[in-house]
């Protein structure tokens, strides 16, 4: 009989192809849906900067709306339109973003696009302006990162607040460096976005900034998970009729770190406190989880090494750091970041082990991990007999 | 009921477990003499309160010593490391690490030791002793370093390193970021003597017996993260001047160069009042890496020299 094998190829190639998740959602800018608007997904961020590997969504149903298919994966999505002759942009908060089997609904707040303005002989680094709907902020933090990490979260490489003109500078050595400029609604500093918070990432970014060049940003932001106070008066709402069931699907409307969860990876988190060489809690420090992978705990200093899974302890010593998977972490507390330890500063390893390491499972959480700080190099063994020597 | 017997064997192991645990871990009380112990075996740990070693320490893997706690070494103890290379990189790991303190002062005719536990030692058996990011001012004096990658490192901390051998290893001693007296001290068979790092101080080396090695002192600065001597603009004076002291020294007989700069030492530096093996300029530059043979690098100023051996350079007996 061969009615069975033939049943079986015929199965065989009937299987439906294992797509991964739909997204759809709406892109539109403060005046409303933006037709003709695309949502692009790269593999990663070096292929979003080059171009390269995209994948682009089809029309919705209506003006404005998408709909793109992809394999599971992970994905920095944008949105770019044109609105009035002003060409759009918008980076998704969130990327990058993982992709699984389920339905997503996404909107993306577009910004207009704007190059930046780089002179020669006014040092190195960036400066600019933070705007929201044409008004300079008057608060929030301006943060630089690598533009290789890809991921643009926490403090990043430096971070500065806004003066009250919306203006900001970076001193920088050349490189290539993302930009993300955030305004808490409720208090300043470092933090997720909130729904009501203002992020903004500038279309240019990554910006390569080149000896002696200085480059002039002007930085448009939109609220996070906020379309009726971002669209202006009269402007059509995007949502429609099926918004309380587009919401309910909406990325923006869970927390970053439960979306991390739901759809990124499991995050690990390690807390615990820091402590001088009497016990005392030790304020303002910032402790630091390297991956271990590649370099030693003594190359923690080393300012290409830098990496985001840090925060800062409270008035009680405390630290909480969400780290982005399992893995093996070297912890590090101190005073500075991305640079080597200075005299008088506090500084501490993590004593659990002789590898200053704690190694965590994805999802896990680890509390109570003390790191003892003191101030390094107290004393002088030679400084005052060679000042002297030189003043003689 | 237990019987008699088995009591006295489990009195008898409790007794030797006391004073083992007791000269490997605790401090002696004050004005009381280190307990004489047998041989001390450590494997891979952190050592959080205030210890003091004697007699032979055996050493496998990576020993810490807690930023609370101060290691105190008695005159005569021989710490030595097995070589276990779980990298394959051809270094031993095993590695006395400081996070605390560190007192080894030993006595003339009574060096503490630190060296290989193989059979058959060679040039890095075992990482080194690392003093790192200290809060104390640690001494090591009258000490033998053999057979490490580095016999001694220190970064970012206070230390005075004084009386002490340095030999048979790949380096003697390496130090960056750090305040550090190296005196009388003598450095002989290791591929580099003393290596700095950083070019980061104040760093005091004076009266030391620079010897045999196949470069002699080897100076490279950090490429990022410069503080303290970052200051080209001296006002006509050497570079170093108040902040890296080499004077005094017996610097000879390298097989290489007696003192070599590193990639990017730009700046011009003050090394005069040494004896460099000879009384004639040519010959003193022959053994000098430095402008003079690579256009990129600063000029070493080593006149004027010590025409002479300085006397009282190296070990000595006590200073």
């Amino acid at each position: 009989m061969t009615f069975i094998p033939v049943l079986f190829l015929v199965l065989l190639f009937c299987r439906q192809p294992a797509w991964g998740g739909v997204l759809e959602g709406v892109v539109f800018s403060h005046d409303g849906p933006v037709a003709e608007s695309r949502v692009i997904a790269y593999p990663d961020f070096e292929s979003l900067v080059r171009h390269e590997k995209s994948i682009e969504s089809s029309s919705g149903e209506k003006g404005g709306q998408f709909k793109l298919k992809l394999a599971p994966g992970v994905y920095y999505l944008v949105a770019t339109g044109e609105q009035d002759g002003r060409k759009l942009f918008s980076y998704h908060g969130l990327n990058p973003i993982t992709v699984s089997d389920e339905y997503r609904w996404l909107p993306f707040f577009l910004t207009p696009e704007k190059e930046p303005v780089c002179k020669e002989g006014q040092g190195t680094g960036i400066s600019g302006l933070v705007s929201y709907r044409d008004v300079p902020l008057d608060h929030g933090v301006v943060s630089v990162y690598k533009s290789r990490e890809g991921k643009f979260r926490g403090m990043g490489l430096l971070t500065n607040t806004i003066g009250d003109n919306g203006l900001f500078h970076f001193n920088l050595e050349p490189g290539s460096y993302a930009v993300v400029a955030r305004q808490k609604k409720k208090e300043g500093g470092i933090g997720p976005v909130m729904q009501g918070d203002l992020f903004c990432y500038p279309s240019t970014n990554p910006i390569v900034i080149e000896e002696d060049r200085l480059c002039d940003l002007a930085i448009e932001c939109y609220p996070r998970d906020n379309l009726e106070e971002y669209l202006a008066e009269g402007a059509e709402n995007p949502q429609g009729r099926r918004h309380e069931k587009r919401r309910h699907a909406s990325l923006w409307d869970i927390q970053p770190e439960e979306a991390q969860t739901r759809i990124l990876v499991r995050p690990a988190t390690i807390s615990g406190t820091v402590t001088d060489l009497n016990g005392r809690p030790v304020e303002n420090l910032v402790v630091t989880a390297y991956p271990s992978m590649g370099i030693d705990p003594f190359q923690m200093h080393i300012l290409r090494l830098i990496t985001e899974n840090r925060a800062r302890t409270d008035d009680q010593g405390r630290f909480r750091i969400e780290l982005p998977g399992g893995g093996l972490y070297y912890l590090q507390a101190r005073e500075k970041i991305g640079a080597a330890p200075e005299r008088l500063e506090y500084y501490g390893l993590y004593e659990g082990n002789r590898n200053h390491a704690i190694r965590i499972n994805p999802g896990e959480s680890r509390s109570r991990i003390n790191i003892q700080v003191a101030k390094i190099m107290p004393f002088s063994e030679v400084r005052e007999r060679l000042q002297g020597e030189e003043h003689d | 009921m237990i019987k008699p017997v088995i009591r006295r064997v489990i009195f008898a192991l409790a007794l030797v477990a006391a004073v083992f645990y007791g000269s490997a871990s605790a401090a002696p009380a004050e004005g009381q003499a280190p307990f004489p112990a047998p041989s001390l075996n450590l494997q891979g740990q952190v050592i959080k309160t205030d210890t003091t070693w004697s007699g032979t320490v055996i050493i496998e893997g990576v020993v810490v010593i807690g930023r609370a706690a101060t290691l105190t070494i008695a005159p005569g103890t021989a710490v030595r490391f097995r070589k276990i290379d779980r990298d394959l990189d051809g270094t031993g790991d095993s590695e006395l690490r400081i996070l605390g303190g560190i007192i080894a002062e030993g006595a003339a005719g009574k060096p503490i030791t630190f060296a290989s536990a193989e059979p058959e030692p060679a040039p890095r058996d075992w990482s080194y002793l690392l003093i790192y990011t200290s809060s104390r001012l640690n001494r090591i004096k009258f000490c033998e370093f053999r057979h490490g990658f580095s016999g001694l490192q220190v970064q970012f901390s206070t230390a005075s390193v004084k009386n002490s051998l340095f030999t048979d290893n790949n380096e003697g001693l390496r130090f960056g970021r750090a305040d550090l007296a190296v005196e009388n001290n003598r450095f002989d068979n290791n591929n580099i003597g003393i290596r700095f790092t950083r070019m980061e101080g104040p760093v005091l080396i004076r009266n030391n017996e620079i010897t045999g090695n196949r470069i002699g002192i080897f100076l490279v600065p950090s490429g990022q993260n410069i503080k303290d001597f970052f200051e080209p603009d001296r006002g006509g004076r050497a570079w170093n001047t108040g902040r890296l002291e080499i004077g005094a020294n017996n610097i000879h007989n390298n097989l290489a160069y007696n003192l070599s700069l590193g990639e990017k030492q730009l700046w011009n530096l003050d090394m005069s009042g040494n004896y460099w093996g000879s009384g004639r300029d040519e010959l003193i530059e022959a053994g000098i890496f430095d402008r003079h043979r690579d256009q990129s690098l600063g000029k070493v100023i080593y006149k004027p020299f010590a025409a002479e051996k300085i006397p009282g350079a190296g070990i000595g007996t006590d200073r």
